[in-house]
This record gives C-alpha cells, structure tokens and sequence, in this order.
C-alpha cells in the first residue's frame, strides 16, 4: 500500500510532519479547482477567494486528522463542500448582512467583468447562452450542482464524489443525470434553437 | 453489443468529459437504431454538455498561495514533537490515577466508618435485649405465672427492638426481691 501511496496523500503526510513546502505545493496544485467549485456553489466570485483560501486553511489545521487511507482529492473536496454548506446555511439566517453575495436563486443573474476570469465570448448571443446556463446551474439542488461540477471540473470517478457528497454510488450517478435533465427542462427553449456552435450536433 | 438507458446516461456523462471512442458510437448508433425516441434527447443533452463545457472559469489571484500559508502560519498544526507529547501524556495519566485512587481511598474510609457505626448500633441492640433476656431467664423456665413486676416488658415489647431500645433499666433491688420471692 506503501508504495502506491497517492502522491497528494504523501505530500498530505509530509504537511502532518510540519512541512510548509509540501503544503505550498497543495495549495498550488489544488487551488484553482477548488476555487472554481466554491465559485460554482456559492455563486460570488469575490466570497469564492475568501472562502477556497479558507479551505486550505482550514486543510493546514486539520492536517493530524487526515488519514492516507483517503484519497487526497477526496478529503479536500469534502471540506471544501462542508464549509461552503455552512455559508449557504448561514447566509439563510441572515441574509441581510451579506450586501455583496447574490441570494441564492436570485432571479437575475449577476453580470460582471473580472480581469481573474476567462475572457469573455465575443459574440453577444453567446455570451447571453453562457449566462443563462450560469443561472440555471446556480439554481440547480445544492447537491446536484456539487456532483455535475465534481463530475465536469475534477474529472473525479462517481466513487469518489458520492464520498464526498455523502450518499451512494448510484445515487451519485443519479444525481449527474438529473441536474442535466434539470438543465434541458430549464433551458429547452435554447436547445430547440439549437443556438450552440454546429459541432456539437454531430450526432 | 446492446445497450440500456443507463448505460446511454452514463456515456452522456462520458461524453461531458472527452469525446467518445469509436466502439461506444457504434454502440450507440446501434442503440438508436432501435430506440429512434432517443436520439433527441441525446442531442439535448450533448448540448448541455457543450453548454458546461463553456462555462468560465474563475482564476485565483496573484497572491492566494501567500495569504494561504500567512494565515496558516497563524495556526500550529496540532501534531506535537514526540518526547514532549509522551512525557506529557504520561504525566497526565499518572495525575489521574492519583485522583483515582485517592477517591476510591476515601470512599472506603467512610464505607468502613458506617460499617462499625452500624455495627456498634446492632450491638447495642443486642445488649438490650439480652438485658432483658436474662430477666426473663432469672424468672425461671417454665414459670406459669405471669410477672407482676410492671418494670419488666411483655413478650410482646420484645418483639419491638426500638421499645427495647427505650426501656429503662431494670432496679438491682428489684431483682434481689425477685429471686427472694423464687427460694
């Protein structure tokens, strides 16, 4: 088992001994995806950087808990998930003092321009398609959202995500395909348009 | 080889992350083939996919990495050197075998003090009823005659421990009249 030791999970040890470096090499591996995750379930960008930095935060003071017998990625995206479940959670409770987050389902989407992000899409039609899709992931189930972004952006295998989601495998599978039902029931209008580029009507 | 709606679903999943190999498209032209309703929704869904796949992405900022590990630096992990963690480990452990015991100490101490307070209870009891036992032994065996001295205790009172207990003791002239009575 030694020697098939994940290489995060060895980097994961080495950060439990004291090792700085090792967990600055986490931090820069793993942080771009689990800001985009914490994008994807909180909907803020600006709220997203704070707390993804406080996901690695929260990594570095939990070090003596981690286990090798978990995946890396796994353990990560689990703490991830729960500290932005406690935001949405406390967001509810008191929504007013949260000026700069958009309430969760808000009805319009909130439309920025960050120099962080991918440059946007030229043509406008599309960019209204890309918004629109933004919106309806938004307001997908919380854990519907999580798995399909977990699926998408981490390429992780639906073990490892119903691990981190907390239920079982089919239901995980489940999961996947009923936020992109979901997604075509929302989006039908645009489907029927067929307003994608052409490629993706090769079948 | 024939395919099932749920293997359909997950090489819609498939297809979100890669394109599909050439097996799984005959596969799956061959499924159409005999499920035409289906390609529609196929269609659909491939063009959520698409739709996914163009969502932006957020970049992290230039300095995330250093605020990280200023903020982490904060905070010691909770794994202490080994010598210290079992030096006081064991300091600890000794601290609470100590309270322990003492406990336990003086909880026998006063068990055993109301084990002779009981006892000492139990043996004044005694004492008082073979006061009176011996009364009645002085008045001879088989005596039919019933004991005129109001100062000695019916049969009955013996059977009462606590009015044994309250009874006054028995005059010493008294006794002598008795046995005086009983040559």
């Amino acid at each position: 088992m030694a020697d098939q030791l994940d290489p995060d999970a060895a980097l994961m040890l080495r950060v439990k001994q004291g090792d700085a470096e090792a967990f600055e090499e986490l931090v820069n591996k793993y942080k771009r995806p689990v800001l985009n995750l914490v994008y994807r379930m909180l909907g803020d960008p600006f709220e997203a950087e704070d707390l993804a930095q406080n996901v690695f935060v929260q990594v570095y003071r939990s070090a003596d808990r981690y286990r090798d017998s978990a995946k890396f990625s796994t353990w990560l995206y689990t703490i991830a998930r729960n500290l932005c479940l406690n935001e949405i959670r406390r967001r509810k409770r008191h929504p007013a003092e949260s000026i700069d987050a958009s309430p969760f389902g808000d009805e319009e989407p909130r439309q920025y321009r960050d120099q962080k992000m991918a440059a946007p899409a030229e043509n406008v039609a599309e960019s209204e398609l890309i918004s629109k899709i933004e919106e309806a992931v938004r307001d997908l189930p919380e854990n519907q959202r999580t798995a399909l972004m977990l699926f998408r952006d981490q390429e992780m295998a639906y073990e490892d995500i119903s691990e981190v989601i907390g239920c079982s495998l089919s239901a995980t599978k489940s999961l996947i395909h009923r936020a992109r039902e979901t997604l075509k029931a929302r989006l039908k209008p645009y489907l029927k348009k067929g307003a994608w580029p052409s490629e993706s009507e090769k079948l | 080889m024939k395919m099932t709606e749920i293997e359909v679903q997950q090489l819609a999943d498939t297809a979100l992350r890669r394109p599909l190999s050439k097996e799984e498209t005959t596969a799956l032209e061959s499924y159409f083939s005999t499920h035409p309703e289906a390609k529609n929704d196929w269609r659909e869904s491939m063009l959520i996919n698409e739709g996914l796949r163009h969502l932006p992405e957020l970049q992290p900022s230039t300095n995330f990495t250093s605020l990280v590990l200023q903020e982490a630096r904060k905070s010691q992990p909770r794994e202490k050197p080994a010598a210290t963690h079992g030096w006081f480990a064991g300091w600890r452990f000794s601290q609470g075998l100590a309270f322990a015991i003492l406990f336990f100490g003086v909880g026998t101490l006063f068990y055993h003090q109301h084990r002779v307070a009981e006892r000492a209870e139990v043996a004044q009891s005694l004492a008082a009823v073979s006061d009176v036992a011996m009364l009645l032994n002085s008045a001879g065996p088989g005596s039919a005659a019933p004991r005129e001295n109001p100062a000695a205790p019916s049969v009955q009172m013996l059977q009462d421990f606590d009015a044994i207990r309250s009874l006054r003791a028995v005059p010493v002239d008294l006794d002598l009249g008795l046995l005086k009575a009983l040559e």
